[in-house]
């Protein structure tokens, strides 16, 4: 088998983090090879190289054994390389088969085009009617839209990005099936998946990213499913798990609870089905899972940002269901969300004007003339090691550890906090930030305050929280306290 | 395939005293690009820089300047509210014939009410038609999410077709031109020497604005709604509301802008009465950067055109859309410099080696 492509030494920095350190790869024609890694690893962002989208900092790339530079999306196509996008971009007022001739830059009058959509169709036992118009398909009917743009671009090199992290599991059969189905044609299928199974289900072999660095590739009936897991989330050393801060003891006051919690997303998929939990006065309980299962939605819901479907939320043995955000924030619960850009701050407004945002109330004199006391804001901005002169910098002006420190002043310091909803707190920040995320939560606990987390991070959850959740595609599939935590279930638990 | 690669970054925040600077270069650029243009019409370039002055800032000129002055920076100060706030008023023009229009009704209903207290109904009559004119935008952009800058820019035709059916129609006066009867002479507002007092209702507006913007609530709140509407739940801002009351607040300026117009300046309306100081104004607003301390001064400039333009009609025959290509050159300008000071564009050249290895 020959070599389709080939990356040396790909090195990729984003501002405040280094999402690829000296990455090696390779793909062979007729080989379908799993890209494996948890959230944050660095799998899309090698994707989005490969695929033009971003362009290394450093590092060569090689097609057909020739060096290329992929500067944009047309670039990787006129290659032959294509992507198979998790979320599909497709006009909703236009029919599918007219979307497909968009796409193509073909004549939608084009009877031979028409033949060659069918012939495609046909060919991989794709349904789907071409006469439908998007706005009237379901989600993995689009999927299916996508994968058929995909074939029709008749290309060398396909990658497929998590193509099976949004679909039902009829889907999914199809989208592995078609997978083969290439890979037998001779083609070089790369598969970015953070599902163990279907490694074993499909792959040929097999790569794992961790941190933005490759821990090996490998065939995969020469790699146990020991050491797929060992490699992709690390080994716990037992030190991490002692040091953990969990001083006091939870009481038995219940300060959350929710029931039955259906919640949907922004374009109205059923992302939280059912879901209870509850969360005692002095308790961390953590929320983990794989990425998209839905914890974002939860926790936008219980924060009081998102439409509730169905279910019921009690704070403090009060319904507030109905609530808006700032009318919890009143009863002493604080929201540090995990969209930080576009959520947790007002990015072109100053530092001061963040930390005052949510309490208008407070800052307002009766003239509707707003007022602040300079003193004791910057006295937050100190607590939580920020100089005093920020206070009239713009939020754009400060790097994401930053940020996430005027979030936290504004939302757990200078008020008394009973409850604390933390939305992936430390995705993407640096050691110090993240360590006084840490700190300030250990000691809210102390003093008697209920924290419900949400993260990706199994070290995060082992290390803070004493009761832990699973949550799948939307569902609550385990609970257990930290101390009866089975690890190893639980990271195979994160890659269903 | 290309062999240039073009790429734009975003800038590290400038200086303040830099940018003004940028900005100035923008306003000399765009009268420079215009001498050409007035060559090509056959007129030395020279007399028409001079015209320019003359024709605004001479002693003579400068009633006839501070009479457009008062309108444009009304509207300026009315695009700044909206866009503060993310929203895209562009209707001043509409808004601003409304005010007028309403005055007029108010005033032939009720011609007898003395001097002061007609004086502020000249203001709060325009301030509400113009906010109400434009609070219907704003209740659809609310409500029904239909873009602000499309339906503002619309009824300002529905606001000048209005316009003309009174002029040729109902309120046709009995002189035959297509104007109206006369607004009723103690709505008039008086001058103070040669100089409208209409510009202490503009200063008392522009010190109105200012606190709402930089000092209340409110203001901030117009800000946050500007970002975005993820901050906007998280804050917990009624942003139906909020939205209303920003566009009836914008409407309310362009609206005073048209009813002072008539009261001290135009005295009638016509069809000609949309001079399209709106538009200007929204020029005005980007030169100013959206702070309402500084709308004055680039107001005066567009104000400067207006007056100017007449003058140059007059004695170099220069079609008066000279000046509005002038302009329409200066928002270009002025646009290409707030791109230029926030992103930075790097032009580079791929080496042969590389493009052969392309293919």
């Amino acid at each position: 088998m020959s070599l389709a492509l080939e990356l040396r030494g790909i090195v990729k920095k984003f501002p405040h983090a280094l999402a690829l350190d000296n990455v090696d790869f390779d793909l062979r024609y007729g080989e379908i090879h799993a890209l494996l890694g948890e959230n944050g690893a660095g799998k899309t962002t090698l994707v989005n190289i490969i695929s033009g989208v971003y362009s290394a900092d450093s590092g060569e790339i090689r097609v057909d054994g020739r060096r290329v530079i992929i500067s944009s999306p047309r670039d990787a196509q006129r290659l032959g390389i294509v992507s198979v996008s998790q979320h599909p971009i497709l006009v909703d007022s236009l029919t599918v088969f007219e979307n497909l001739a968009l796409a193509l830059d073909r004549n939608p009058q084009d009877r031979t085009f028409m033949r060659e959509v069918s012939n495609t169709i046909s060919r991989f036992g794709i349904k789907i009617d071409l006469k439908k118009r998007i706005w009237q398909l379901s989600a993995s009917e689009k999927a299916r839209v996508e994968i058929v743009k995909a074939l029709l671009r008749d290309g060398k090199i396909y990658v497929f990005d998590e193509p099976t992290s949004l679909v039902g599991l009829k889907e999914r059969v199809t989208v592995l099936r078609i997978m083969r189905q290439l890979r037998d044609l001779g083609k070089a299928v790369l598969f970015i998946t953070h599902r163990v199974d279907e490694v074993y289900e499909i792959a040929d072999r097999v790569t794992v990213l961790r941190r933005g660095r490759k821990i090996f590739t490998k065939k995969v009936e020469e790699v146990s499913k020991r050491d797929l897991l060992e490699a992709m989330f690390g080994r716990y050393s037992e030190q991490s798990i002692a040091s953990t801060s969990r001083i006091s003891k939870p009481s038995d006051s219940v300060i959350l609870k929710v029931e039955n919690l259906s919640v949907k997303d922004d374009i109205g998929r059923l992302r939280v089905k059912d879901v209870s939990l509850s969360v005692h006065s002095g308790e961390i309980v953590g929320v983990i899972g794989p990425a998209d299962s839905g914890q974002r939605e939860l926790m936008e819901a219980i924060a009081r940002v998102r439409k509730v479907e169905r279910g019921r939320i009690i704070m403090f043995g009060k319904d507030v269901t109905k609530l808006k955000s700032n009318d919890i924030r009143r009863l002493g619960v604080a929201y540090i969300p995990d969209d930080r850009l576009n959520m947790g701050c007002a990015l072109s407004l100053s530092v001061r004007e963040n930390l005052v945002m949510r309490d208008l109330d407070k800052y307002t004199t009766r003239l509707g003339l707003y007022k602040y006391d300079n003193a004791s804001l910057c006295s937050l901005l100190t607590k939580v090691g920020l100089r005093e002169d920020l206070l009239d910098v713009p939020c754009a002006d400060l790097s994401g550890g930053m940020i996430q420190r005027v979030i936290l002043a504004r939302e757990i310091l200078g008020r008394d906090i009973k409850l604390i909803l933390a939305s992936y707190p430390t995705q993407g920040l640096d050691h110090e930030t993240t360590k006084l995320i840490y700190d300030t939560f250990t000691s809210l606990k102390g003093c008697g305050c209920g924290i419900l987390l949400a993260t990706e991070d199994v070290d995060e959850v082992l290390k803070l929280c004493d009761r832990i959740l699973v949550m799948v595609n939307g569902r609550t599939i385990y609970e257990a306290d930290r101390d009866s935590v089975d690890v190893e279930e639980l990271k195979e638990m994160l890659t269903y | 395939m290309s062999p240039l690669k073009i790429t734009v970054k975003r800038r590290e925040r400038l200086p303040r005293k830099l940018k003004a600077l940028y900005t100035a270069v923008a306003i000399l650029v765009s009268f420079l690009i215009a001498a050409p243009i007035v060559a090509v019409l056959g007129i030395d370039p020279l007399m028409f820089y001079k015209y320019l002055i003359v024709g605004s800032f001479a002693p003579y000129s400068i009633p006839l300047t501070i009479i457009n002055l008062i309108p444009v920076t009304l509207c300026c100060i009315s695009a700044i509210i909206s866009f503060r706030a993310g929203l895209w008023n562009i209707g001043q023009d509409g808004q601003y014939v409304i005010g007028a229009i309403f005055l007029l009704w108010i005033a032939s209903l009720m011609p007898s009410v003395p001097p002061p207290l007609s004086y502020i109904l000249v203001v709060l009559a325009g301030g509400l038609a113009g906010g109400l004119w434009c609070l219907i935008c704003g209740v659809l952009r609310a409500y029904t999410e239909a873009n602000e800058a499309v339906t503002t820019l619309m009824m300002l035709y529905v606001a000048s077709s209005i316009l003309n059916y009174l002029c040729y129609g109902p309120w046709r006066s009995s002189v035959g031109f297509p104007e109206t009867f006369p607004l009723p002479q103690s709505y008039q507002l008086p001058n103070i020497g040669p100089i409208t007092s209409g510009i202490i209702a503009l200063a008392v507006l522009i010190f109105i604005a200012w606190i709402i913007l930089e000092k209340t609530r409110l203001g901030l709140e117009m800000s946050i709604l500007a970002e975005g509407s993820r901050v906007v739940d998280y804050v917990g801002i009624r942003y139906r509301r909020l939205i209303c009351l920003v566009m009836f607040l914008s409407g309310f300026y362009a609206g005073v802008a048209g009813s002072l117009y008539l009261s001290y300046s135009a005295k009638f309306l016509q069809p000609g009465f949309i001079a399209y100081y709106g538009f200007s104004g929204v020029i005005a607003a980007w030169l100013c950067e959206l702070r309402v301390e500084y709308s004055v001064l680039a107001s005066l400039l567009l104000a400067a055109l207006y007056s100017s333009s007449y003058t140059m009609q007059a004695t170099l025959s220069i079609p008066s859309y000279m000046v509005d290509a002038l302009e329409g050159l200066l928002l270009i300008c002025i646009l290409l410099v707030h791109f230029f000071t926030r992103y930075r564009v790097e032009i580079r050249f791929i080496s042969t080696a590389e493009k052969g290895d392309r293919k």
